[in-house]
């Protein structure tokens, strides 16, 4: 399975990027007003 | 290249003759790695047979994510490495409709994806004013090629930036086109919603003959008159002091300009993400389940964190991405252009810390990109010997005003003259 499975340092960089977006999703989220369809 | 245009036209020298000329620059900068696949035999030979029209054998270079029939596409990748497509892409065809000759295939970052064009695979593009230093991306090999004058055009792709970045860091003009102005069939996919390929050149008058030819439409660049600038302060006011104050003079030369506060600007680069991280994932699915292991660590990162990301977090990018177009219509109403430093900073050494160079780099490009607003950047002076850029927006689809503007800057300001640096071996 190697090439195919992330490694430990793949998913922790890959999490360095969510650590900053997750953390400002639900603030977003509120402040889009209900109107707005995709 | 209008000049080399009109001396090929003119018979002063043969489609031939301006092959050979940059095939020579090409091989004399070597060091600066600007190219991944040079085309020089098919070149030579396509200089011959080069259709009539506005670009008549003019050798231009297209990035090397666009497809050439018959060269490779390797999108500086490991795995397209030998990926050889059968049709040019829309742009290329236009290209040689028009007479151009494509002379190769241009450094990128990895498919695309990053800004540093630092490709594990393929060697960082190096910038000309200094080759310690990143020439910006994606497109990197274009800005590098067009300041160098290793091509006399180039084509690159912006998704959310990478146009505008290396010619703000490579002092050339790079134009961002509006949305679906420029077909992308035949173009390795970084984000549908935001792809768009658009040129950098030495001029904004190269730039808009450029996109002329690959828009397959008129761009009039008449001297535009007094335009209203938005100058947009909080982007002047996180930027390079410097670069700040060259770009208000610069801002100065096209009329009255304004400090304007373009509303969600802070939240505009989250909104892009959240779009752009899960279609980038989308389109490597394929890949990603198999070649995981050859993709470069941060490509590789940024595609594992589209996968991770919560399903209900495209759908809010969407709407936002709606709510944020709504939000800055009134703003775009109100002035002909925004202007705002294309980049805070000069180009960063290679070897720097990459993250705050990323981080930094957002709130400047994806404000314009996420409501598919063209965009050029276009030099405004030096800082510390390196070029600092001015971004011109404008409204969708209002791409001959940006350009027009961005020509009447390079008329107050004359063209930047690249001045060859040395090599590693004194090249």
């Amino acid at each position: 399975m190697q090439g195919i499975l992330p490694t430990e340092d793949d998913l922790e960089a890959a999490q360095a990027f969510l650590e900053v977006i997750l953390p400002l999703l639900p603030e977003l989220e509120r402040r889009i007003p209900p109107e707005i369809a995709p | 290249m209008k000049e080399l245009a009109r001396r090929i036209r003119d018979g002063e020298l043969t489609p031939r003759e301006a092959v050979e000329h940059y095939l020579a620059r090409i091989e004399a900068h070597a060091h600066l790695n600007a190219y991944i696949t040079v085309r020089a035999d098919e070149a030579l030979a396509e200089a011959d047979t080069a259709a009539q029209g506005p670009l008549h054998g003019v050798p231009i270079a297209v990035k090397d994510v666009i497809d050439v029939a018959g060269t490779r596409t390797t999108a500086a990748s490991k795995i397209l490495a030998d990926n050889v497509p059968t049709r040019d892409a829309t742009a290329v065809r236009r290209l040689r409709e028009a007479g151009a000759v494509i002379l190769g295939k241009l450094n990128t970052h990895e498919f695309a994806y990053g800004a540093t064009n630092t490709s594990v695979h393929f060697g960082p593009a190096r910038n000309p004013y200094d080759p310690e230093r990143i020439s910006g991306g994606s497109s990197g090999g274009s800005g590098v090629a067009a300041a160098a004058e290793l091509a006399a055009g180039t084509i690159g792709t912006d998704t959310a930036g990478s146009v505008r970045i290396p010619a703000c860091f490579c002092g050339v003009v790079g134009h961002r086109p509006s949305a679906g102005l420029v077909p992308t069939d035949g173009v390795v996919p970084t984000s549908w919603s935001f792809d768009t390929v658009g040129p950098i050149a030495r001029t904004a008058a190269d730039c808009a003959l450029l996109l002329e030819v690959i828009a397959d439409r008129p761009i009039s660049t008449e001297p535009p008159g007094e335009l209203r600038i938005g100058l947009v302060a909080p982007l002047q006011e996180r930027a390079d002091p410097r670069i700040a104050a060259l770009v208000q003079e610069a801002a100065g030369f096209l009329g009255p300009t304004e400090p304007v506060e373009p509303p969600l600007l802070d939240v505009a680069g989250l909104i892009q993400q959240l779009i752009m991280l899960p279609e980038a994932t989308a389109a490597h699915l394929p890949w990603l389940r198999t070649r995981l292991a050859d993709y470069g660590t941060d490509v590789r990162a940024r595609l594992l964190a589209g996968l991770l990301l919560p399903a209900t977090a495209y759908p809010t990018g969407l709407r936002a991405r709606r709510w944020y177009a709504r939000e800055l219509g009134p703003v775009l109403e109100r002035y002909d252009l925004l202007a705002a430093p294309a980049m805070p900073t000069v180009a960063p050494r290679i070897d720097a810390d990459a993250l705050p160079y990323r981080r930094g780099l957002i709130p400047f490009n994806t404000p314009w990109s996420l409501a598919g607003l063209p965009t050029v950047s276009v030099p405004c002076g030096f800082v510390d010997g390196l070029p600092a850029g001015l971004a011109l927006v404008g409204r969708p689809g209002e791409d001959a005003t940006v350009l027009a503007a961005a020509q009447a800057i390079d008329a107050a300001r004359g063209e930047v003259v690249y001045k060859p640096q040395p090599g590693p071996k004194g090249a």
